[in-house]
């Protein structure tokens, strides 16, 4: 298969060097990385997409070193902690990513999938449509999220992140799934709507605090909300369901004693109509 | 030269958010001679206010004003991603200058808010605040809450002019309302409570929900009959409390903004006060640091329509903290100059985003010395607002109030350095 290689330089003009020095790295928006743009343009047309470093504009060029040829399928190659923006609002094609990526790393993207073999920053896969996309080290908060003053997060697609999340993973979402295998941070899916969160590692306090309905399953005991109600201890079927089509079709990797072993749920968050569900799994 | 002293009356007090502004001030000789009606802090701050003042400087050496100024616009016009920030202790007037400043030099532009009031602001951008002026609740309300606020340590007048020991027209005195603290230590404030609610540290955001619950008739889960370390049944009690007073509020400080949870926090809460008015009247106020950190907001937000952490790189507003707001700018080192304006954010920034000012151009606006100006390469002096200038003020209540000066000062006010500095970039 074709393959658009762009190859970070090291001498970039993102750089702030003060006095001669390197103190800081400037933020870059790419929103012009995305395979709908790049497969439909030759490749010194794609060498003058524009990208903005601060409020001065600059051309792919300037940065990335262009090897191979204009394709849906796009390799980065580099540390990108400071680019926004890499694959959002994509709706096909294929980004992987050697290295790290900032914030708003397939936000808003409908369709294809992005790999970041790095950590990313905040607003990983906010507000995306459909897609996948899989972290193979950390990322930041809000996580498939809604973007401030906006009412719905995620809504369809799967972000899986092999290592840990922030803050308001998959706050307000609306349907998909997130499956983290590391840690995540305070009020995940604060505020979802629907969809379904699964947390394999430790997740930080306030988990499901005003969820509207939706399901969150952990691996690990939750410091509970005092608006949730405890119901009932069971193994629910359609977990194995869902295990089997996220192994199969995902590749995600499921601890194996998840398949076993039974789980409480509890309802909340009875501030709102109370209809999420956490389900929390418990040794058999 | 010597002449006559000179009283002024209805002076306001810039020196914290609620602006009491009964000040009486005698001058002689162009300088104050005698305070009446300010509080301590106040008092003190009046007489440091004409020592320690800045001169303008480049590189540590003392220059003309005009070199300052010039050499200002300089760096912010050659930055790719400057920073505006502070405002919080300036007027309205200069607020405006710097968001139009950062208009035209394609900036970053956030006030202290995002590190004390922010996260308020973002939670009445989910759910709404009821509010109301301190006037009304002073006259009106029987029952005031605090809320990681301690207004007699941090608003020492407050307390006399607006709320616990205030002459209201319906509520005329102590008696007629019932005072309640949530604190996580008995402040002075608490002392002065009918009821105190010891919150364990960080819980603030549980004892809401749960009271939310508890307001509207149902009852949360709870292991050990206690939340957030306060007894359900208690908890229960002033549901009910609530529900049946008139006028009940609620004065919020930072200690529910900035503990664990942030504006989940202020939303909860502010859900909670929505709820409650469907049983009374129920308001929320926020106890507000500095003199017009309120007016940063409303002038950043009528001007961009956002109201901190502001960006212009693409000449349109965004907005997001966390990506936008100065701190986080500073900590992931994105920015390459920094425009401060009346603030220190060596002193109140985490020391990581307080290092990299250091390491780029930095030009602070301010008319005393402080940490930040140690480290700036351009100081530019600036009138004391208030004092030797003038302009408008926002109280915690969104109340608008007009500074007078009643000294003359040997600098022109922030507003002019800073539209002078927007109009060098223009021309330039
Ligand atoms: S309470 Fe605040 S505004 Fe009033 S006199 Fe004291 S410092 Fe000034």
């Amino acid at each position: 298969m074709s393959k658009l290689k762009l190859i970070l330089k090291k001498d970039n003009p993102s750089l702030i060097q003060p006095e001669g020095k390197t103190a800081g790295k400037l933020p870059v928006e790419a929103e012009n990385i995305s395979p709908d743009i790049t497969a439909e343009k030759t490749i010194s047309e794609i060498a003058e997409l524009t990208l903005l470093a601060g409020r001065k504009k600059y051309k792919l060029k300037d940065f990335f070193k262009i090897e191979g040829e204009p394709s849906q399928n796009i390799f980065i190659d580099g540390e990108l902690d400071n680019f926004k923006y890499i694959g959002a609002g994509m709706t096909t094609g294929e980004i992987f990513i050697n290295g790290s990526t900032g914030m708003h790393t397939g936000s808003e993207m409908s369709g294809g999938k992005i790999e970041v073999n790095g950590d990313t920053g905040d607003w990983l896969g906010a507000e995306m449509q459909g897609g996948y996309i899989k972290v193979n080290g950390n990322t930041g908060n809000y996580v498939g999220s809604a973007f401030r003053g906006d009412k719905l997060g995620m809504n369809r697609g799967v972000i899986y992140i092999k290592g840990s999340a922030g803050s308001f993973l998959g706050s307000r979402m609306r349907r998909g799934e997130i499956i983290v295998s590391g840690s995540c941070g305070d009020m995940a899916g604060a505020q979802m709507v629907a969809g379904s969160i699964y947390l394999f590692g430790k997740a930080g306090k306030r988990t499901g605090a005003a969820m509207k309905r939706g399901t969150i399953i952990s691996a690990h005991q939750l410091e509970m909300l005092p608006t949730f109600n405890y119901n009932i201890s069971y193994y629910p079927e359609f977990l194995k369901i869902a295990f089997a089509h996220l192994k199969n079709e995902f590749k995600i990797d499921i601890p194996q004693n998840m398949f076993s072993g039974y789980y409480h749920r509890y309802t909340g968050d009875n501030t709102e109509i109370g209809k999420g569900e956490i389900l929390i799994w418990k040794e058999g | 030269m010597n002449e006559e002293s000179k009283t002024y009356q209805n002076i306001i007090c810039t020196f914290c958010g609620a602006l009491c502004d009964d000040i009486e001030i005698k001058v002689k000789n162009n300088k104050i001679e005698n305070i009446k009606n300010a509080c301590a802090i106040s008092r003190k701050k009046y007489e440091h206010a004409q020592k320690d003042r800045t001169v303008p400087q480049i590189k540590g050496k003392e220059v003309k004003y005009n070199k300052a100024v010039s050499a200002a616009a300089e760096i912010l016009s050659s930055s790719r991603n400057p920073l505006i920030y502070g405002l919080s202790s300036t007027t309205a007037e200069a607020q405006k200058a710097a968001v139009e400043l950062a208009e035209k030099c394609g900036a970053n532009i956030d006030s202290t808010s995002s590190v004390c009031h922010g996260p308020g602001t973002l939670a009445k951008q989910l759910v709404g605040m009821v509010s109301a002026t301190l006037g009304e609740v002073k006259n009106r309300s029987d029952m005031m809450i605090f809320w990681g606020a301690n207004p007699v340590e941090a608003h020492p007048n407050h307390a006399k002019r607006y709320s616990i020991l205030s002459q209201g027209m319906y509520r005329k005195n102590r008696k007629d309302r019932e005072i309640i603290v949530f604190d996580v230590r008995k402040t002075p404030t608490a002392k002065l409570a009918d009821h105190f609610f010891q919150v364990k540290p960080n819980s603030d955001f549980e004892i809401l929900m749960a009271l939310q619950m508890l307001v509207s008739g149902r009852t949360p889960t709870s292991e050990d009959g206690r939340i957030g370390g306060i007894e359900l049944v208690k908890l229960k009690d002033l549901a009910e409390k609530m529900k049946k007073v008139k006028y009940g509020s609620v004065f919020y400080g930072m200690g529910l903004t900035m503990s664990r949870g942030k504006y989940m926090n202020t939303w909860a809460a502010m859900s909670l006060v929505r709820n409650l008015n469907d049983y009374g009247r129920f308001v929320m106020i926020p106890m507000r640091g500095h003199g017009n950190v309120a007016g940063s907001e409303i002038t950043m937000a009528w001007q961009t329509g956002y109201p901190f952490a502001v960006n212009f790189s693409r000449n349109y507003p965004r907005y997001n903290p966390g990506e936008f707001s100065a701190v986080d700018l500073l900590a992931r080192r994105e920015v390459d100059a920094a425009f401060i304006i009346a603030s220190d954010p060596a002193a109140s920034l985490p020391h990581e985003a307080a290092e990299y000012l250091k390491k780029i151009p930095t030009i602070v606006l301010d008319p005393h010395w402080n940490l930040t100006t140690e480290i700036a390469d351009v100081v530019i002096p600036s009138a004391v607002k208030g004092i030797g200038a003038s302009g408008t003020v926002y109280r915690m209540d969104h109340v608008p109030l007009q500074l007078r000066k009643f000294l003359d000062d040997s600098w022109p006010d922030d507003a002019s350095a800073v539209s002078r500095i927007g109009e060098l970039i223009e021309n330039d």
